[in-house]
């Protein structure tokens, strides 16, 4: 039985590092299909297929008023839509996850 | 039924999917906490109850070097037995094999002790294999295990007989120059708890199993005779037992020494007397 | 009781009560639907009683009462918002579960580990599992029923040898693989070597037993053609639409189909909330080992173990499916699903454990009570 203990400890550390490395996995592949960087999550309300990277996303369609979606953008900046990928870094500022 | 606007609405359901994510996060927090003080729990319950899950002592009568007469281990109620580190019970003397036997604890029935293969074991002078007609064997209170070069005796929690869970108020016979252990017949007492089914017989006076090679199954020491013998702690179906033949070791005049290299500690309250 | 220990249940509780209310409570009030009230209120219910009440009078394990009904009021909370009678319906299976755990709890305290029923079990688990092969057109998903069956036959074999636990087992796998249920036979195979490492830690017999699965799975799964699917990207993009906190309405590529709802839950509540849902299989996983170790018994630690091992390697597989990360086609999480015959499997699974947990509390109790009469 003691044997079978340390083996049971084992593989519960084997289950712990599973889950663990599931998740950087999972997140890693969200990421990746997102096509975009960690601060640069997509909204769920801008478009509901994910773009390539560096893509900018299209401006939301017009919410009703008083709504607070959690990711759309605070601004619209019509100017930021022509920016070409991966070389301005201020489109971070159009995607916010908090609507805030 | 009661229902609010849209827009009230809609502002509900944005805030209540990040209060969500905030509750999962709190759940899966409190879920965690939750086990740790289980576990912590289970723990402290563990250290203050010594015997938790163990059904017994086996006393070494004679054993080796590294393993000293009157060394105890605190037997489980099931496992391993061996010369391994990571037994359950490790007996490192000559001729234990790495796996020699494994144990089981039986209401009604003892310590059942199962040899592996190709190994001896003897159960009260009797040899425990497929070859004798018996493949496992039950150990009682007194019984003694033969394992290579190691001679134990098993020692039974007293308050398990309270439990009705014991069979009988075994005294092993003390002899040690003649040789062969024998088990005593039992003693039927008024409340004594029933002959259990499974057991095998005990023999009268069985004759040695193997023929001791030099060296590997020593003569057992003597045991010395105590000046009060101590009565016996099993069932209290023992008025009409004899006193000269104690069921433990007598207790000698002076506290017993253990060895310097002793297994396991105990708290002093397993060195008294078992008697009610 | 310890204040310590009760402290941490009932916060879990509490806050669990407090979300399974609040799923229902706010889609009931867009519409003011009926159904959404009732569930509102008796979920919370359920749920809290589950924990304390009828954990106490079966001698259930808690944390597991409580994770699983959770899970249970997760899986309702998906269907509630777009279909109440849907979630009133879900309701109704997870109280079949429910039932089923209790009945696992009641047996795993009452079983005996003796040949007859580990034959028994194991035949009955071979039939199962065998059950599509002799009837086509049964539609039953009886393999994870199948499967508790075996786990059972085979933990009261170990008990005796690791051999004979091999033939119900590997049967299973055999079985599995004919019908091409690789998502299932690749979990079996896995928590075949793992048992039988855990049992019998001798390399003459982990080996072996490793080299057949491997073989056997590898031979169906590498060289038969369809065996293993493509790994589909739709449902990494259509997880990936939810966002970080749902939407308002679901998309079709999230909407409920087949038995898994982890898809819809994640377009609902958003990845972060279907994230920690996830994750909330461990402390499950993690209460089962512990009960394992705590076992007395050889049996009844191998049991709990083997539960644990399938629960926490069918998630950890169900969601890298889900995620893209491996090419197979089972998505369902245990207990989040709306298959009747599934969610009782698992329940009565998490009831064994539960069962175990209660018999070693009996034991330490019985401990506690010889160490007083010693006294």
């Amino acid at each position: 039985m003691k044997q079978m203990r340390s083996r049971f400890r084992f593989l519960t550390l084997l289950l712990v590092c599973g889950f663990l490395l599931a998740l950087v996995l999972c997140a890693g592949n969200l990421l990746k299909t997102a096509g975009i960087s960690l601060p640069r999550l997509p909204s769920a309300a801008v478009s509901p297929s994910p773009l390539p990277a560096g893509e900018s996303a299209e401006p939301a369609p017009p919410a009703p008023e008083g709504t607070l979606s959690p990711s759309s953008p605070l601004t619209e900046d019509p100017a930021m839509e022509t920016v070409s990928p991966g070389t301005d870094n201020l489109t971070q500022t159009e995607y916010n996850l908090f609507g805030l | 039924m009661f229902s609010v606007s849209p827009e009230i609405w809609n502002v509900l359901s944005q805030a209540s999917r990040w209060l969500f994510a905030f509750f999962a996060l709190m759940l899966l927090f409190f879920a965690l906490a939750w086990h740790r003080s289980e576990r912590r729990e289970h723990r402290a319950r563990f250290r203050n109850l010594p015997g938790a899950g163990t059904v017994g002592e086996l006393v070494v009568l004679s054993g080796s070097d590294e393993l000293p007469p009157d060394t105890w281990f605190p037997v489980p109620r099931e496992g391993v037995l061996g010369s391994l580190r990571s037994d359950d019970l490790v007996i490192p003397c000559p001729g234990v094999r790495s796996r020699h036997l494994t144990f089981s604890w039986q209401d009604g029935t003892g310590l059942v002790v199962r040899p592996c293969l190709g190994c001896d074991v003897l159960v009260d002078g009797v040899p425990v294999d497929r070859r004798s007609g018996a493949a496992e064997a039950a150990l009682v209170h007194g019984s003694t295990l033969q394992v290579g070069s190691a001679l134990l005796r098993l020692q039974l929690y007293a308050a398990l007989s309270h439990t009705n869970r014991t069979f009988r108020p075994a005294v092993p016979g003390v002899h040690p120059e003649s040789g062969p252990w024998f088990a005593p017949e039992p003693q039927p007492g008024p409340m004594a708890p029933p002959v259990p089914q499974a057991m095998p017989p005990y023999p009268g006076v069985p004759q040695q199993p193997f023929p001791p090679a030099p060296g590997y199954y020593p003569v057992p020491e003597p045991v010395p005779e105590a000046p009060e013998p101590a009565p016996a702690a099993e069932p209290s179906g023992e008025t009409g037992q004899p006193p000269q033949e104690p069921a433990l070791p007598p207790a000698p005049n002076e506290p017993v020494k253990r060895p310097a290299s002793a297994r396991r500690k105990r708290a002093d309250r397993w060195k008294e007397d078992w008697s009610e | 009781m310890n204040r310590q220990k009760s402290s941490g249940r009932f916060r879990f509780a509490g806050a669990a009560a407090l979300l399974s209310g609040l799923f229902f409570l706010v889609p009931a009030l867009r519409e003011g639907n009926a159904t959404l009230y009732l569930l509102a209120a008796a979920v919370p219910c359920v749920l809290v009683l589950g924990c304390t009440l009828l954990a106490r009078v079966f001698s259930l394990d808690r944390m597991i009462t409580a994770l699983s009904l959770y899970l249970c009021a997760c899986g309702m909370a998906v269907l509630g918002p777009d279909a109440p009678e849907e979630a009133l319906a879900q309701g109704m299976r997870c109280c079949a579960g429910l039932l089923a755990l209790v009945m696992g709890g009641v047996l795993a305290r009452a079983m005996v580990p003796s040949l007859l029923a580990a034959s028994c079990a194991g035949f009955l688990g071979l039939l199962a599992l065998a059950a599509p092969l002799f009837s086509p057109g049964l539609d039953l998903p009886l393999a994870e029923a199948g499967l508790v069956l075996v786990l059972l036959s085979m933990a009261a074999f170990l008990n005796r040898g690791s051999l004979p636990a091999l033939m119900p087992a590997a049967g299973a796998l055999e079985l599995l693989l004919i019908q091409r249920q690789s998502a299932l036979a690749i979990l079996w195979g896995l928590v075949l070597i793992l048992i039988f490492y855990a049992a019998d830690g001798r390399l003459v017999i982990v080996l072996p037993v490793t080299a057949a699965v491997m073989l056997s799975l590898g031979g169906v799964l590498g060289f038969v053609p369809g065996s293993l699917p493509a790994p589909d990207p739709s449902s990494l993009e259509a997880l990936a639409s939810a966002g970080l906190a749902g939407v308002e309405s679901l998309p079709p590529e999230l909407a409920v189909s087949g038995a898994s709802l982890f898809p819809p839950l994640a377009g609902h509540y958003g990845l972060i909330f279907a994230g920690l849902t996830g994750l909330l299989y461990l402390p499950l996983a993690l209460r089962g080992a512990f009960i394992a170790s705590a076992a007395r018994t050889r049996f009844h630690a191998l049991l709990a173990m083997g539960v644990s091992l399938m629960l926490g390697l069918k998630t950890l597989l169900a969601l890298l499916t889900l995620f893209g990360a491996l090419p197979l086609e089972d998505t369902v999480l245990p207990l989040l699903t709306d298959s009747l015959p599934s969610l009782c499997a698992w329940m009565f699974l998490l009831g064994l454990q539960c069962g175990i947990s209660g018999r070693n509390e009996a034991d330490l109790a019985e401990d506690a009570h010889l160490a007083m009469l010693e006294k």
